[in-house]
C-alpha cells in the first residue's frame, strides 16, 4: 500500500548541508550580540525544537565552565598549530560558538580569578603539561590562545570589551 | 527488565515455580599477560581447560564439541590488586552441571546454540520466542478436540436379551461390511470379499471400525491387541448383533453372517473397556494434547463427584452449588490448559506459520517495552498479558480488513493496478505496445488469491498464549460450560480488532450526522451511534460467538450492553473530556473499579473504550472531508459510502499519476546525467513492446510496476520530455546543447569546467533553463531535478538560492505566476516558505512602519535559518546511529583530523623505553616525545578495537538525543563529553607530578573514563563524526 512513498533527499545528496551554507559576515553583529543566544530559543521554541535545548539557550552557564567547555573540545588537537587550523576550520562552518567561547575566555582572562583557576583550567581540560606549571603561566598559555582565537576569527572577531 | 527476556518468555513460566533461585557460582578466571589478548576460541578453550581442571587438549575439545559451548559475548578483562590481567566467566548452573557431567560420565549436556536446538528437538518447553517454535501438528487423522467419552445412550429394541446386559454400560455402533478393510480373494475359483484380519483376530478390525465410526480415528493396533490379549472367553469386551458374541468364534461367525448379507450390523463396545483403551492408547502414542484432554476429563470428572456428594438444602442452595461447580471446571480448564503450555496454533500452511512468527514477534516486542518501560514494568502480569493481545489484536485487525474482497486491499493496490490495465486497455495502446492484458489480469488473480490466504493467516493470528486461551474456550464450549462475555477467546485482542474492522463502519456513521449533530442535542443521532456500535461491538466481538451457539436472545444482550459501553465513549468526549483517551480510560477504570471487576476485565473495558475513542476521531475526520466533498453536513448512509469511496479513488489516481510522474523525470535526468543530452538513438516501436510485454506480467508487483514501466520505455520518455514545449521547442534545446558540446571542447571551456563559470554567462544554459521550466510541470522540484545533470556537465553546483533564482526568473519570462512555485514545505509555524521569501524584502509594506518592517525581516531570517535546524533534527533521526571507528576513522582522516585509533588505537606502544626513535607511545605523550608536539597530563590507549567500538556505540545508543540536539543546536556543532564506561576500557598513564609537584613522570594505570568528540558531517546526508574518543584519566 505504500507504493508512493517517496525517498526524500537523494538530490541533496553531496552537498554541504542548508545550516552551514550561510554568510556569516553578513550576520556578525548579530552573532556578537549578548542576546543572541535568548533570540534563538525564542525563535527555536516556536519551531518546536527540543526543550531542553531552549531551555539551554535562556540559562547561561558560568564562565570557567564555557571555557573548559571550549578547552575540552580543542585538546585532542594537539601543538599550536594543529589548534590553529583546528580553529580555521570551526570558523568557516561554526563561528559563532567560536564568537561566544573567545568572548568567555577574555572575560575570564580580564577578571580577577581564584587561585590555580587557569592553572588546572590549562592543566586539566586543556590536558597541556607546562613546563612551568605555575597558575601565571597558564594565563598566559590561555591569553596566547585568545590572541590566536581572535586572530583566526578575524573580521568576524567580536570588538574588544573596553 | 529481565536479561532473559527473549529466551524464557514469561507467559511459559505461568503458573509454574521460578527457577532462578540458584546459589551463587564462583566465576572462572582465565589469566592472561599484559598485552596478550585472546580470540573467542581460545578463550573458550582455555576457559574450558581451567574448568574441567586438565591440561588434556583432547578432553577440552570433546567438551566444546559435545556441548557446543561457545562464548558469544566478549568477555569482561579485568586486573586484580598484583596487575594480573585476566578474562573473567561467570558460570551459571547449566555450565556448571555439563562440566560435571563430563567429569563423571565424559558426556557433555548441552549448551549454547546447541542447547536450544536440542531443546526444540526434544519439544520441551520453555522453547525461545525469537526463534521460530516448532508448533505440533495435529495427529492425523485428526481427533476431535472435546470431552473424551462421548454420551451415547442405547434405545434400541434389538439390544441383546442377555441378562447381565446392562444398556448403559455399552456404547451402540451400526457398522456394515462397508466399514472394514476388505480384500478380493479367489476361493475355489469364486471370487470373495472377506474382512482382513490381522493376527488372525477379527476383533480387532471390529473395535477399529467402531472406534473409527464413534471418534473419526484409530487406535494403534498394538494397544487394541494389549486389551483383546487374554481376554478370548469371558471378560465382556463387545457384542455383534442381538447375539452375544465374545469369543473368537462367535465374532468370526456374526462377522460372517454380516458380509454376507451386505446388512448393517448393531455392534456393542464396552465403555469401560473403551474408556481404558483410550487412556492406553495416549499414553502409548498420545500427543500433548491428548494427554491434556485426559487431564481435563478426569479434573471435570472430579469435580463432578465432588459436587454429586453434596445434597442441596433448599433450590437456592442448589442454584449457588452449580454455579460454584461450574466455575470451578472452569477455573480447572483454564490452569490446566495454561500449565500445559502447548501451543494449539495449527501451522500446516506457509501462511499460517508466518501468522504465527509473526505474532511471536509481536509478542516479543511489546513484552520487551512493558518490561523496560518502569510504567508498564510494575503491573500485574496477568495485565501485561491482556496487553500483549490487545497489541496482537491490532495487528490482527489491519490484516482482517485486508482479508475480504471489500476490503482497503481493493481500493489501494489492486485499484491501481486496475487503473493502469483500464486505461491501457480503454486507449488500445495495449495491442499496439504488445501487451496481453488479459495474461496479466491472470497474473494478478493469482496474486490476489495469495494474498487472501496470507491475509486469512495474519487476521487469525494468535500468540502461544492466546491459542491457548482458544483452546480452553473451545473446550468450555463442547463441554456444555456457562461461557461469559469475558470468557471469549483473545477477548483483548478483540478491542485491537475492532479499530482496525470498526473504522470504515464508524467513519460512515459518525458522517451520516454523529458526533456533528450530536453535539447539537440531537437525540437521533445518538441512538444512531449506539446502534452503530452494537453493529461493531456486538456482531464483532459477543454477538457473533452467542448466535454460533444459536442463543439469540444472548446474542441481543449483550450486542446491548457493548452498544452502552459503546456509548459512553462519545459521551465522555460530550462531557468536556475532550475525546481524550487517557480520560476515558480513567472513566473505565473507575466505573470498573466500582463495579468489582478484576484488573483483567478492567483493562479489557479500556481496550475497547480506546477502540471505539479512536474510531470516533477517525470518523470525525471522514466526516469533515464528506462533508467538504458534498457542500453540506447532512448526508446518508450511501451518500456517505459513495464520497468515501471516491475519496479513496482519486487519492489513489492521483498518487499514481504522480509516481508515473515522478518516474518520468527520474528517467530523463537520469538519461542526461549518462548522456548530457535528450538526443537519443530512438529504437523501433516493436523492440520497445516487446520489452514492456516480458515486463508485463510483473505488474503484478505493484508500483514497482509503475518504474519498470517507465524504466523499459525510457527512450520513450526521454524522446517525449518537452516535446508540446511552445516557448522553447526541443531544436531550440538541442542546438543550444550542441554549442555547449562545442564549447566544452575548447580551450575556454576546460577552464570553465575546471572553474566553474557563473550562470549568467552560460546563455545556452539559460536556453536549456527555460525548456525544462516549460517541461517540468511538476513545479520546482522537477525543474532542480532535469538542471542538476545539465549544471554537472558544465562543472557547475548550484545552490538552492541560485536554483530558485533561476527558476522565478524563468517564471517571469514564462508569465507564469510564482505562487505556483512549490519551493518546499511549510513547518510548525503559520508562514509558507513562499511567504517567508517574502517577508525578506526590507520594502516597508502598506500600515507598516520602518520599525516593523526591520523586524519582520529580522525574523524571516532566523525563522529560515532556524527551520533548517529543525529538519536537521528530524533528519539525523531518533534512531541512534552506529558507528565503526576504523570506517570513521578512514572516511573522515583528511579533513575532520579523526583519529581516534592513530592516537589512542590499542596497537599504539606503551613504553617509551625500547621504543625506536620517533616511535608515538603512550608513555611518551607524558614527555611530549616526538613526534608528539606537546606534553600532556593524560595519555591513554583502549584496551583493543572491540571494546573501543561497543564502548562508543553503548554510549551513542545512550545519549543520542544528546549527542544530536549538540549536533544541531549547540552553535560549536559539536558534541563533548566524559563519561565512565563502568568496567576498565583503556590504559595508559598520567603526569604524577602535575600541578607543579616536579619533573613530569609517567604513571601506570587503568582507566574507565571515555572522552569522546563528535562533530557533524556538513555534507549531505546528515551523519556524525567520530573525531576522537579516547579512555582518559583527567577531567574536572
Amino acid at each position: 500500500m505504500n507504493n508512493q512513498e517517496s525517498k526524500p533527499n537523494d538530490e541533496k545528496k553531496g552537498k554541504k548541508l542548508a545550516i552551514f551554507d550561510v554568510d556569516h559576515f553578513a550576520l556578525k553583529e548579530k552573532y556578537w550580540s549578548d542576546d543572541y543566544n535568548l533570540k534563538q530559543a525564542d525563535s527555536l521554541e516556536r519551531l518546536g525544537a527540543p526543550q531542553r535545548v531552549v531551555d539551554n539557550l535562556r540559562n547561561p552557564k558560568p564562565t570557567v565552565e564555557v571555557v573548559a567547555n571550549f578547552l575540552s573540545g580543542i585538546e585532542y588537537l594537539g601543538g599550536w598549530e594543529e589548534i590553529r587550523k583546528g580553529l580555521r576550520e570551526t570558523v568557516s562552518y561554526a563561528p559563532v560558538g567560536l564568537i561566544q567561547n573567545l568572548k568567555a575566555l577574555e572575560k575570564l582572562l580580564a577578571t580577577p580569578q581564584e587561585k590555580d583557576v587557569c592553572a588546572k583550567l590549562v592543566a586539566y581540560d586543556f590536558n597541556w603539561s607546562l613546563d612551568d606549571p605555575s597558575d601565571e603561566n597558564a594565563k598566559a598559555h590561555l591569553q596566547k590562545l585568545a590572541e590566536m582565537t581572535r586572530e583566526v576569527l578575524g573580521e568576524l572577531a567580536p570588538p574588544k570589551a573596553e | 527488565m529481565p536479561n532473559n527476556l527473549f529466551l524464557t518468555p514469561s507467559f511459559v513460566a505461568v503458573g509454574r515455580d521460578d527457577q532462578t533461585n540458584s546459589q551463587q557460582i564462583p566465576p572462572f578466571d582465565v589469566k592472561v599477560s599484559a598485552g596478550e589478548f585472546l580470540d573467542s576460541k581460545e578463550l573458550a578453550a582455555r576457559l574450558i581447560r581451567l574448568a574441567l581442571q586438565t591440561t588434556d587438549e583432547t578432553k577440552v575439545a570433546d567438551f566444546l564439541r559435545q556441548s557446543g559451548f561457545e562464548l558469544k559475548d566478549p568477555l569482561p578483562r579485568l586486573n586484580d590488586a598484583s596487575g594480573q590481567t585476566f578474562y573473567r566467566f561467570e558460570p551459571d548452573e547449566k555450565f556448571q552441571k555439563s562440566i560435571e557431567s563430563f567429569q563423571q560420565t565424559g558426556t557433555a549436556l548441552p549448551l549454547g546454540e546447541k542447547q536450544v536446538e536440542e531443546d526444540i528437538l526434544s519439544n520441551k518447553t520453555p522453547q525461545p520466542l525469537v526463534r521460530q517454535p516448532p508448533i505440533e501438528l495435529l495427529p492425523t487423522p485428526r481427533r476431535p478436540f472435546a470431552p473424551l467419552i462421548k454420551p451415547s445412550k442405547i434405545s434400541d429394541s434389538n439390544a441383546p436379551s442377555r441378562s447381565d446386559f446392562n444398556p448403559a454400560d455399552w456404547y451402540r455402533v451400526e457398522l456394515s461390511p462397508e466399514d472394514f478393510v476388505k480384500f478380493q480373494r479367489s476361493r475355489n475359483g469364486k471370487e470373495q470379499t472377506q474382512i482382513k484380519v490381522a493376527d488372525g483376530d477379527p476383533r480387532l478390525e471390529i473395535y477399529q471400525a467402531a472406534l473409527n465410526k464413534l471418534y473419526g480415528g484409530k487406535f494403534s493396533e498394538d494397544v487394541v491387541a494389549k486389551l483383546l490379549d487374554g481376554r478370548d472367553d469371558n471378560t465382556s469386551v463387545f457384542y455383534v448383533g442381538t447375539n452375544t458374541a465374545q469369543t473368537k468364534d462367535e465374532v468370526v461367525k456374526n462377522l460372517t453372517a454380516a458380509i454376507k448379507s451386505g446388512n448393517s450390523y448393531n455392534f456393542y463396545i464396552s465403555k469401560s473397556s473403551t474408556e481404558q483403551l483410550m487412556r492406553a492408547e495416549i499414553a502409548a502414542h498420545g500427543d500433548a494434547k491428548d494427554k491434556l484432554n485426559l487431564q481435563i476429563a478426569d479434573s471435570l470428572a472430579a469435580i463432578d463427584e465432588k459436587y454429586a456428594k453434596i445434597e442441596p438444602q433448599n433450590m437456592l442452595h442448589a442454584s449457588f452449588l452449580a454455579l460454584s461447580k461450574e466455575s470451578e471446571k472452569k477455573a480447572a480448564i483454564d490452569a490446566l490448559t495454561s500449565a500445559s503450555g502447548i501451543d494449539f496454533r495449527a501451522n500446516e500452511t506457509e501462511a499460517g506459520k508466518s501468522a504465527n512468527y509473526a505474532a511471536d514477534v509481536v509478542e516479543t516486542a511489546t513484552r520487551t517495552l512493558l518490561e523496560s518501560n518502569p510504567l508498564y514494568s510494575g503491573m500485574p502480569s496477568a495485565v501485561k498479558d491482556e496487553m500483549v493481545k490487545a497489541t496482537v489484536g491490532f495487528v490482527r485487525g489491519g490484516y482482517s480488513l485486508y482479508q475480504t474482497g471489500k476490503g482497503i486491499n481493493d481500493f489501494v493496490n489492486d485499484g491501481l493496478t486496475d487503473g493502469a490495465l483500464s486505461v491501457l486497455k480503454s486507449t488500445g495502446l495495449d495491442k499496439q505496445i504488445g501487451i496481453d492484458t488479459d495474461k496479466v489480469q491472470a497474473a494478478l488473480n493469482v496474486r490476489r488469491a495469495k494474498e487472501a490466504e496470507y491475509a486469512q493467516a495474519f487476521s487469525q493470528m494468535g500468540t502461544a498464549q492466546m491459542s491457548q486461551s482458544d483452546a480452553a474456550y473451545s473446550y468450555k464450549q463442547a463441554a456444555g460450560l456457562s461461557i461469559k462475555p469475558y470468557d471469549l477467546p483473545n477477548w483483548a485482542a478483540k478491542g485491537g480488532e475492532l479499530t482496525a474492522k470498526a473504522l470504515p463502519y464508524i467513519a460512515i456513521g459518525v458522517a451520516t450526522g454523529g458526533v456533528g449533530a450530536a453535539v447539537g442535542g440531537g437525540g437521533r443521532a445518538l441512538l444512531a451511534e449506539i446502534g452503530l456500535s452494537a453493529v461493531t461491538t456486538g456482531a464483532m466481538g459477543t454477538g457473533e460467538t452467542y448466535s454460533l451457539r444459536r442463543e439469540y436472545i444472548p446474542a441481543i444482550k449483550a450486542g446491548g450492553l457493548a452498544a452502552a459501553q459503546g456509548a459512553v465513549a462519545p459521551l465522555s468526549n460530550r462531557l468536556g473530556l475532550g475525546g481524550d483517551l487517557a480520560a476515558n480510560t480513567v472513566y473505565s477504570v473507575a466505573l470498573g473499579k466500582l463495579e468489582g471487576k478484576s484488573d483483567v476485565e478492567v483493562f479489557q473495558d479500556a481496550v475497547l473504550q480506546n477502540a471505539i475513542g479512536l474510531g470516533m476521531q477517525a470518523g470525525t475526520r471522514a466526516h469533515t472531508e464528506i462533508a467538504a466533498r458534498l457542500g453540506r453536513s447532512e448526508f446518508t448512509r450511501t451518500e456517505a459510502q459513495t464520497a468515501l469511496k471516491d475519496i479513496f479513488r482519486e487519492e489513489v489516481a492521483t498518487s499514481a499519476q504522480n509516481k508515473i510522474r515522478q518516474i518520468e523525470v527520474e528517467t530523463v535526468a537520469a538519461h542526461l546525467a549518462e548522456t548530457g543530452s535528450l538526443a537519443t538513438k530512438t529504437q523501433s516501436k516493436p523492440t520497445i513492446g516487446e520489452g514492456l510485454s516480458a515486463k508485463a506480467a510483473e505488474l503484478q508487483l505493484g508500483g514497482r510496476n509503475l518504474k519498470q514501466r517507465a524504466l523499459t520505455a525510457k527512450e520513450e520518455i526521454v524522446a517525449n520530455w518537452g516535446a508540446k514545449n511552445k516557448v522553447v521547442t526541443r531544436e531550440q534545446y538541442e542546438a543550444a546543447s550542441r554549442r555547449i558540446q562545442n564549447r566544452l571542447r575548447t580551450p575556454e571551456g576546460v577552464e570553465y569546467r575546471n572553474s566553474g563559470i557563473p550562470l549568467n554567462n552560460l546563455p545556452d544554459i539559460g536556453v536549456k533553463a527555460a525548456f525544462h521550466f516549460e517541461a517540468a510541470a511538476g513545479g520546482f522540484k522537477e525543474f532542480v531535478a532535469m538542471m542538476n545533470p545539465e549544471l554537472a556537465q558544465v562543472g557547475r553546483v548550484a545552490t538552492t538560492a541560485e536554483y530558485e533564482e533561476l527558476y522565478r526568473t524563468k517564471a517571469a519570462e514564462a508569465r507564469v505566476k510564482p505562487s505556483e512555485i512549490e519551493l518546499a514545505k511549510a513547518k510548525l509555524t503559520q508562514r509558507t516558505d513562499a511567504q517567508l521569501k517574502a517577508d525578506l524584502d526590507p520594502a516597508v509594506r502598506a500600515g507598516e512602519t520602518q520599525q516593523q518592517a526591520q523586524r519582520r525581516v529580522e525574523q524571516a531570517k532566523d525563522e529560515v535559518s532556524n527551520r533548517g535546524r529543525v529538519d536537521l533534527y528530524d533528519a539525523l533521526g531518533a534512531m541512534p546511529r552506529r558507528v565503526t571507528v576504523q570506517a570513521n576513522d578512514i572516511q573522515y582522516k583528511t579533513f575532520d583530523k579523526a583519529h581516534t585509533r592513530e592516537n589512542h588505537g590499542a596497537n599504539i606502544v606503551m613504553e617509551r623505553a625500547g621504543a625506536p626513535n620517533g616511535t608515538r607511545t603512550i608513555e611518551g605523550r607524558i614527555y611530549g616525545d616526538a613526534p608528539w608536539d606537546r606534553a600532556e597530563n593524560f595519555s591513554y590507549k583502549w584496551l583493543d578495537d572491540s571494546t573501543m567500538n561497543q564502548t562508543i556505540n553503548e554510549y551513542m545508543q545512550k545519549n543520542w538525543n544528546q549527542i544530536r540536539e549538540d549536533l544541531v543546536f549547540n552553535e560549536e556543532h559539536n558534541h563533548i563529553a566524559l563519561f565512565d564506561a563502568g568496567k576498565a576500557i583503556g590504559e595508559g598513564y598520567y603526569n604524577k607530578n602535575m600541578g607543579g609537584l616536579g619533573a613530569r613522570q609517567a604513571e601506570y594505570g587503568k582507566t574507565s573514563q571515555v572522552k569522546i568528540v563528535i562533530k557533524l558531517d556538513q555534507i549531505e546526508p546528515p551523519s556524525p563524526i567520530i573525531v576522537t574518543s579516547y579512555p582518559a584519566g583527567g577531567g574536572r
